[in-house]
């Protein structure tokens, strides 16, 4: 019951002068908001990234050439060739890889009827579309084996080339040229959207790896390999295997040898940007850390001024038998009260705060319920803690000398 | 049993290199239903055993019983609890919260005595209505003259049905006629059995008083009855 009037004493108190709470609490209020509405921008780009690495395709493993530096570093490298022969033996005498496809690509002009567009030729095989997890539109198909064998000319357009150049006509069946020389446009991929990198999958052309090498690259090389494994599970057999077979290829016998390739699996990415994340969110904690006890600290100074303002108050509460413990817990709730309106009113100004930016980036923003509750519980710790000494102070007073205070 | 009963009381203040006694050594008892003045000079330590007597403060050395309680070594909060039951206390210069209405200076020893709201404000509507300031209830200090003011003094004094009302100057910052008011309810109060102990310098206002005591340089000087 008296816990209660405590708290109608504490809001009656700090009613009574709204300019100084309001700018005692502006510390935690900012502080606060800031913290909830990164967080709620860091989840959403997190969920953002997990969608577009789901969109990429699944327990994938990119060989690339790669050598190791002086520092033990990993890196690319442009010396290491790979060979369709590779990316065969990979197929066959890897049981836990399910698809391979080459990595080769250039980038050009082509033009149809009367329009030209610059875009990235890839050059493929039919696993690719496995890998990939991306389909076809329906009245087109995909490469076949034979194709890839024999060097055709045909492709595969995304959205945004067929809308470059064919507007919404139906590509299908008609010709581009690429370096002068006629496709044969044989179907139109799904829509893909942005990747990771922000780039537009659907600015792509598709022809047999084949055709890429001899006529559009002119090498006799690829300049890697993207395969996925039979299951998540079996990814580090996958990479093993290949290591194993490339490594024979390539005539690295000598354990002590480096590979001349890297093989990356999309995993290890994830892995690597959450813990970017990770240190991101130190980072906010650290930061979220320190604003809190500056805020903190200015709600002990006011309160202090307070104290010292309501000497004689005190006093004449001792008087007629306040204990000790009965102005510590006055005064203490008053600073959690402080405390807590600062906090609370962040909230709000963290959400408002984070769904502007969603709409100004285009994605979602999430407000993760542990980022609220943790937010409410600091903010009331921090005005315990800081209010406990000007309390204290305030419970330590005489009253005789208190009553003397002008 | 004595209500009041101070033995041997010492009280020694030090003022940086000099100690100053205060009270050298007082004793004297105070019966239920009396209506008790202390009287002296400025320094004659009046007050430091006013302080001591009401227990707002510690004696250096001798024994203090209150109603049957020794009293003499309690610490600050059962001061303070001793405060709250048992006496009631009134200034000169009225001491009521400035930023609380009549009503809620009236229900502070009632809060920290524990008691809920609804209980506080009926016990001080009552007694606010008793001291003649049930049409000002919800007024702030401000907002009332110099005789309302030491009113609602009173009345929180008498809130928690304390057996002793002790004043310090009641009269001092008021005019003569608020004065004969406030020295008249004090009559009336003691007429209905409570104790009533009062210092003062003013001998008009001693006088209502059946026992007074006058202290000088710390000890008490003589004792006279009406």
């Amino acid at each position: 019951m008296t816990l209660v009037s405590f708290f109608k004493v504490a809001f009656t108190a700090l009613a009574r002068n709204r300019m100084r709470a309001f700018l005692t609490i502006l510390g935690i209020l900012i502080g606060v908001g800031a913290v909830i509405a990164m967080v709620a921008i860091g989840e959403g780009a997190k969920e953002k990234l997990q969608e577009q690495f789901t969109n990429m395709g699944t327990n994938i493993l990119m060989v690339m050439p790669g050598t190791v530096t002086q520092n033990g570093i990993r890196e690319y490298s442009s010396v290491t060739h790979f060979y369709p022969a590779d990316m065969d033996a990979v197929k066959k005498d890897c049981p836990d890889v399910a698809y391979v496809s080459p990595n080769i690509s250039s980038v050009q002009t082509v033009s149809a009827q009367n329009q030209n567009w610059t875009t990235q030729i890839s050059g493929v095989n039919p696993d690719f579309f496995q890998i990939r997890n991306w389909g076809v539109v329906p009245g087109g198909r995909a490469i076949t084996d034979s194709e890839d064998n024999s060097g055709a000319l045909v492709c595969l357009l995304g959205q945004t080339v067929v809308t470059n150049l064919f507007g919404d006509a139906n590509p299908v069946g008609q010709l581009v040229r690429i370096k002068h020389v006629p496709f044969r446009v044989i179907g139109v991929m799904l829509p893909k959207g942005d990747n990771a990198q922000g780039q537009d999958q659907d600015d792509a052309i598709l022809v047999p790896y084949t055709t890429a090498m001899r006529r559009l690259n002119g090498t006799p090389y690829l300049r890697g390999m993207i395969a996925s494994a039979a299951s998540e599970e079996k990814i580090p057999n996958a990479e093993t295997e290949i290591t194993q077979i490339l490594r024979q290829r390539h005539h690295i016998s000598a354990s002590w040898q480096q590979d001349d390739f890297m093989i990356r699996s999309l995993d290890e990415m994830i892995q690597a940007r959450e813990q970017a994340t990770s240190q991101q969110m130190l980072l906010l904690g650290i930061v979220a850390g320190i604003s809190l006890l500056v805020g903190g600290i200015g709600i002990m100074n006011i309160m202090l001024v307070s104290v010292t303002e309501r000497t004689r108050e005190i006093g004449i509460r001792m008087a007629v038998g306040a204990m000790d413990r009965d102005i510590l817990l006055q005064f203490l709730i008053e600073a959690m009260v402080l405390s807590l309106a600062g906090g609370i009113l962040g909230i709000l100004l963290g959400v408002m705060a984070g769904l502007i930016v969603s709409k100004v980036v285009h994605w979602n923003v999430i407000f993760p319920l542990w980022s609220i509750a943790l937010s409410f519980v600091f903010s009331a710790l921090i005005g315990i803690v800081f209010g406990f000494y000007p309390a204290h102070k305030a419970s330590q007073l005489d009253p005789i000398e208190a009553l003397r205070y002008q | 049993m004595s209500l009041i009963r101070i033995e041997e009381v010492v009280k020694k203040y030090q003022l940086g290199e000099v100690p100053v006694l205060a009270l050298r050594g007082v004793s004297l008892t105070i019966e239920q239903g009396e209506f008790f003045a202390i009287m002296g000079a400025s320094g004659s330590g009046k007050s430091t055993m006013m302080n001591i007597i009401s227990c707002m403060d510690r004696p250096t050395s001798g024994r203090y019983f209150l109603d049957g309680n020794d009293v003499a070594g309690l610490d600050k909060n059962s001061l303070a609890k001793v405060r709250n039951r048992t006496i009631g206390l009134v200034f000169q210069n009225f001491n009521l919260l400035q930023t609380a209405t009549a009503l809620e200076n009236v229900g502070l020893p009632l809060l920290y005595a524990g008691r809920p709201a609804k209980e506080r404000d009926e016990a001080a509507i009552k007694i606010l209505t008793k001291v003649g300031l049930g049409e000002r209830l919800h007024h702030f200090p401000t907002q009332l003259s110099g005789g309302q003011q030491q009113r609602v003094a009173m009345a929180r004094a008498l809130a928690n049905n304390p057996k002793i009302l002790m004043a310090d100057e009641p009269t001092g910052n008021l005019d003569s006629q608020s004065s004969e008011d406030i020295m008249a309810f004090l009559t009336q109060l003691n007429k209905e059995g409570l104790t009533i102990v009062l210092v003062t310098h003013d001998n008009e206002v001693a006088r209502y008083a059946r026992r007074v005591i006058h202290l000088k340089d710390g000890q008490i000087l003589k004792e006279e009855t009406r």
